[in-house]
């Protein structure tokens, strides 16, 4: 029980700092507003690995729903993240270590290292923003601000995870 | 039933991605006004072009019923111009009866069906007996003669054309009284031999060949053809002449049959006296 308490809790505080502090951040330098920093997604990301496929795509599907509410953007985020759900089982099959992944471990700094963690969220993130972008904007007539868009943000988002997991050294 | 969960065991994670993103989908195009916007005008764009192109092939299909629609209207206005000119005097038949007041029957027509490349060529005309067609009447263009009425039935009827080993028909050179027959000999469907030219006639190069009205089956007078060439006939006295007509017989869609006040009457005296 107390465990779940953990994700709970680490849900709202993720969520709350993605939607009261980040979503105010304003990045953009006169036409350039291509920036937009997103770290809900950290939250599927440090899912323990042999939890069942179902519950991912639940947690994400709640997890964008609530972001979502407060972006006035009901959908676009939960899109996104049941996309990255959906594909996470498969990509960390792709990436997987020699040694296979421990019972019961979770994908963090601790028990994984930097590169393995570092080309992990690299992957997801780039996917989610991408999908989110396109989702976004919602027409195949800009792909250069989808592009755009999702490259500067997928950077500054990236780095701004691995911030997260360097200050705040998730054990599980 | 075990196979059921089973499939959904090894598959049910792809169901509920697919489920939730179409969820998630419809919530971004139902709440999000650009998004709405978007979708609403790219699926009209998309099902407009549909529905252009089924229009087209239904379009398509229907186009065998318009066109015989529209021959049937064709037929009908063109029908009511004739009607409407041969009322007014001023036609091409004002020639007919200004020189031959005997003509008491136009009957226009469509041609149905017709051989052009044999050597015995014919015409299926569209009216028969019902219409007042009657074996033995002309047929003519508005620029000449085309056939004889060869047989007929209720509706239809089957005309011999200039254009057949067999046709044979009496012409003149306008202005000059000697006569002969024009004949088909060649396979140019324009090209017509006047045969029995007598060599004292002096005919000359241009010169009009019409109907001699001799026959029963043409009235005198209808402009035929015209003298391409005059070549002496081997071995006689007479003149072979090369005739080109005026008419295009292998274009022909619409004739007219017309009937000779007695005409009938004169062939059945002829065909008595070549009994006896």
């Amino acid at each position: 029980m107390g465990k779940n308490l953990k994700y709970v809790i680490r849900f709202l505080a993720i969520v709350l700092f993605q939607v009261l502090l980040l979503k105010r951040i304003d990045l953009s330098y006169q036409n350039f507003n291509y920036i937009h920093i997103f770290i809900y997604p950290l939250f599927l990301l440090l899912l323990p690995f042999q939890w069942s496929k179902f519950l991912y795509l639940i947690i994400a599907f709640v997890l964008g729903i609530s972001v979502d509410l407060f972006y006035n953007s009901l959908g676009v985020h939960a899109f996104a993240s049941v996309f990255i759900a959906f594909l996470r089982p498969y990509i960390l099959r792709l990436i997987e270590p020699r040694e296979g992944y421990n019972k019961d471990s979770t994908p963090t700094l601790f028990k994984m290292g930097f590169a393995w963690l570092f080309i992990y969220t690299s992957i997801l993130i780039f996917i989610h923003h991408l999908i989110y972008f396109s989702m976004e904007v919602f027409s195949p007539q800009y792909p250069f601000e989808i592009i755009l868009r999702t490259i500067f943000s997928f950077i500054v988002s990236l780095t701004t995870i691995m911030l997260v997991h360097f200050i705040f050294r998730p054990k599980s | 039933m075990r196979n059921l969960l089973l499939f959904l065991a090894k598959y049910g994670h792809l169901l509920l991605f697919l489920i939730l993103e179409i969820i998630c989908f419809s919530l971004i195009i139902q709440f999000n006004d650009s998004q709405k916007e978007t979708w609403v005008n790219s699926v009209n764009l998309y099902t407009g072009r549909v529905q252009e192109r089924v229009n087209g092939v239904n379009n398509y299909l229907k186009l065998q019923q318009l066109n015989d629609s529209l021959s049937v209207e064709n037929a009908k206005l063109l029908q009511q111009i004739i009607d409407f000119k041969v009322d007014l005097k001023d036609n091409a038949y004002q020639n007919f009866e200004s020189i031959d007041t005997s003509i008491h029957t136009i009957i226009p027509t469509r041609v149905c069906d017709k051989t052009i490349r044999l050597r015995n060529n014919y015409f299926t005309l569209c009216k028969g007996s019902k219409q007042g067609i009657k074996k033995g009447m002309g047929v003519v263009s508005k620029q000449g003669i085309v056939g004889v009425v060869k047989s007929v039935t209720d509706h239809y009827s089957d005309v011999i054309l200039l254009l057949h080993s067999q046709s044979r028909t009496s012409v003149s050179i306008k202005g000059k009284q000697y006569f002969g027959n024009l004949v088909w000999r060649t396979n140019d469907h324009s090209l017509m031999k006047m045969e029995a030219v007598p060599k004292y006639a002096n005919v000359s190069l241009a010169d009009t060949v019409i109907t001699s009205g001799y026959s029963t089956i043409f009235p005198q007078g209808l402009e035929v053809g015209k003298v391409e060439s005059i070549n002496d006939e081997q071995g006689g006295n007479n003149y072979e002449i090369d005739v080109r007509l005026f008419n295009n017989i292998e274009l022909l869609e619409y004739v007219y049959v017309i009937g000779i006040d007695h005409g009938l009457e004169v062939q059945e005296l002829y065909s008595k006296k070549n009994s006896n």
